[in-house]
């Protein structure tokens, strides 16, 4: 059986978004990093965000969200409608800024992180009760994304084995 | 094309729509829908086997961890069994109020679906035990039992004095009147309403009291032998707690403070029975958090979680291996969290640190050898800088009357919460000694999170089927 590049491109997204996550998962347990830990697999997802083509969005949005569910106790279904809500996002967006510069992918991403960290607290909170979510906390992973972003969004399309989910015009 | 054209496209539309089902769903869980999920999301679960290797780096440390907290487990353990004993005792009444009654101790298993003043209690011998028998604990007067359970021979429902059709005969007596003999009768049942800002406190009601009558004093059980009641009297002195009579809007409220925490702080309890009976007079139960057969071994698959403020874990086992929902994950004698989603091979733990988590706990103060039910901890988070765990306590009843502020104490695992047995350490903490809604900073042992072997509780009745 011989696999087509994107199928296998995509086989291949999952395993870096996997590696991402654990990588991430790694540093967040880190004293130093904490709650200020980037958050990876964010700026890698907005990094291929604006790279792929635009019938390529909901399947990488899928795609990160069950990579992500393996490293997390939020449910599978509020992972996934807050990837979607930011593909939703870029893609009304993708009229009025340009997703490849580097300044608007790192403030896509610090708005992704600290979104979708809020998102995941208000429904752990409305399932489960304690403590009711604060923005502010999440403020440091904001920043922190931003400048993963910033330094290595630009790197998602180049890693090793997704070439062949760039998108080789513009969307239109 | 319009932009509102656009928008309310075909494609747009649906995907809109599903972004609305899924804030839904998310938001208010639909149980067949989030089962149909977890059945999608299964092979997720797979995913945290590719980073193996990362595992790896942590091994010395974890295996540091688990080869110290293994050598203490017996220590702790012995512990727990000294602790769960004294609370045994403790549930005992005072000498006074043993004479002519068989004593059979219960625990508080959990509080009984869709019926929040019915307890399900497992007795210690269920012989001879009947329903109307009183159910107390210490002198504090509890309930009555209300029915035998039908599937579990270890198993009694107890109707709470906290129910809205229950009702007790009682007398009062008038502090003034310390030596009396014989008390103002009233009738005591269910809960009284209670004023604004205080809604987390309960009371007992008092069913129409008289203007004339007492309006404070103690107040304890005095029943009287009619409608074939024929264990009623068996609670006669057991105590309801204190009246008080307090201002309400233009009138005037009066109601019992109660001795006990009826909602989330009974946890040891013990059936009156008639002396006559053949069994013997006391009967506890045996503890069998520390049965090993009542727990199943699991690996930690993750170290974390990758969302910033929860505590959680993947770990190996699943419903085939008898994993379930809500169950105590532990290691020697200290708990590490609860279970959250069960998959078929693998499960989601909740650390004590993730937000939302819910404890029964017990305290052991320094310096009291009876421990003290705490009722029920919500768990806050963890603090970043100290990396003490944070926790919502509400407390309903006083922890030391004209004592100090705060009292040192290890806290355990207390009973009534389904899949969590009793005895397992928490950690240390400050406890505040009035009533009231406080945090609490517990002290957890560090080393309870370096861990990877794990072991989840099955339950009471894998441990009685082993015995």
């Amino acid at each position: 059986m011989i696999l087509r590049p994107r199928n296998a491109a995509w086989l291949i997204a999952v395993v870096w978004f996997v590696w991402v996550h654990a990588a991430q998962e790694l540093l967040g347990r880190h004293e130093v990093f904490g709650l200020a830990t980037p958050d990876f697999g964010m700026v890698l997802f907005v990094g291929l965000l604006g790279a792929v083509k635009k019938n390529d969005v909901f399947p990488l949005a899928l795609l990160a969200a069950v990579s992500r569910k393996g490293f997390s106790v939020d449910p599978g279904i509020a992972i996934l409608g807050g990837f979607l809500a930011l593909a939703w996002l870029a893609v009304l967006l993708r009229e009025l800024v340009e997703l490849t510069n580097p300044l608007w992918r790192a403030v896509l991403t610090a708005a992704g992180a600290m979104g979708l960290a809020f998102w995941l607290e208000l429904v752990r909170y409305a399932r489960t009760g304690g403590a009711l979510p604060h923005l502010d906390p999440l403020l440091p992973l904001a920043f922190t994304s931003a400048l993963g972003a910033l330094a290595l969004g630009g790197f998602a399309i180049r890693l090793p084995g997704l070439t062949p989910l760039r998108r080789r015009q513009a969307w239109s | 094309m319009t932009p509102l054209a656009r928008i309310l496209s075909r494609r747009r539309t649906i995907y809109l729509v599903l972004l609305l089902v899924c804030a839904g769903l998310s938001l208010r869980p639909v149980p067949a829908v989030e089962r149909g999920l977890d059945v999608l999301f299964a092979p997720t679960r797979a995913l945290a086997v590719l980073v193996a290797p990362l595992r790896w780096l942590r091994m010395p440390k974890v295996h540091a961890a688990e080869r110290d907290l293994y050598a203490r487990a017996e220590e702790g353990r012995s512990g727990a069994v000294e602790l769960l004993a004294a609370e045994q005792r403790a549930a005992l009444p005072s000498p006074a109020l043993r004479q002519g009654r068989r004593l059979v101790h219960g625990e508080v298993i959990r509080r009984s679906r869709g019926h929040l003043d019915r307890v399900e209690v497992r007795v210690a011998d269920r012989t001879g035990l009947a329903a109307g028998m009183p159910v107390v604990t210490g002198d504090a007067y509890v309930g009555r039992v209300a029915a035998l359970d039908r599937e579990d021979a270890a198993l009694v429902l107890v109707e709470l004095v906290t129910g809205s059709d229950f009702y007790v005969g009682a007398e009062v007596f008038d502090d003034a009147a310390r030596d009396a003999l014989i008390g103002r009768p009233v009738i005591v049942g269910g809960l009284a309403a209670e004023l604004p800002d205080s809604e987390h406190e309960l009371h007992l009601a008092v069913h129409d009291p008289s203007r004339r009558g007492a309006r404070a004093g103690r107040v304890v059980v005095r029943e009287l032998e009619a409608y074939g009641e024929a264990y009623a009297h068996l609670a006669d002195g057991f105590s309801l707690g204190r009246m008080e009579t307090v201002p309400r809007k233009r009138a005037e409220l009066t109601r019992i403070v109660p001795e006990l925490d009826f909602k989330s702080g009974l946890f040891q309890v013990v059936v009156l029975a008639p002396d006559e009976d053949a069994g013997p007079g006391e009967e506890a139960l045996e503890l069998d958090t520390f049965v090993a057969a009542s727990w199943v071994r699991v690996q930690g698959l993750t170290r974390g979680d990758i969302t910033p403020a929860r505590e959680g874990r993947l770990l190996s086992g699943g419903l085939v291996a008898g994993v379930s929902e809500g169950s105590a994950v532990a290691f020697g004698a200290h708990l590490v969290g609860r279970v959250g989603e069960v998959g078929w091979t693998t499960a989601d733990l909740r650390g004590l640190g993730d937000p939302g988590l819910r404890l029964a706990a017990l305290a052991q103060v320094d310096g009291d050898p009876v421990p003290r039910a705490l009722g029920e901890l919500v768990a806050l988070g963890r603090d970043r800088d100290d990396g003490s765990l944070r926790f919502r306590w509400t407390a309903r009843v006083e922890l030391e009357g004209g004592g100090p502020e705060r009292v040192g104490a290890l806290l355990f695992t207390g009973s009534g919460e389904e899949g969590v047995p009793r005895g397992l350490v928490i950690g240390r903490a400050e406890l505040p000694t009035t009533r009231g809604v406080h945090e609490l900073r517990v002290v957890q042992d560090p080393e309870v999170r370096e861990l990877d072997q794990l072991y989840v509780w099955r339950g009471h009745g894998v441990a009685e089927a082993a015995r």
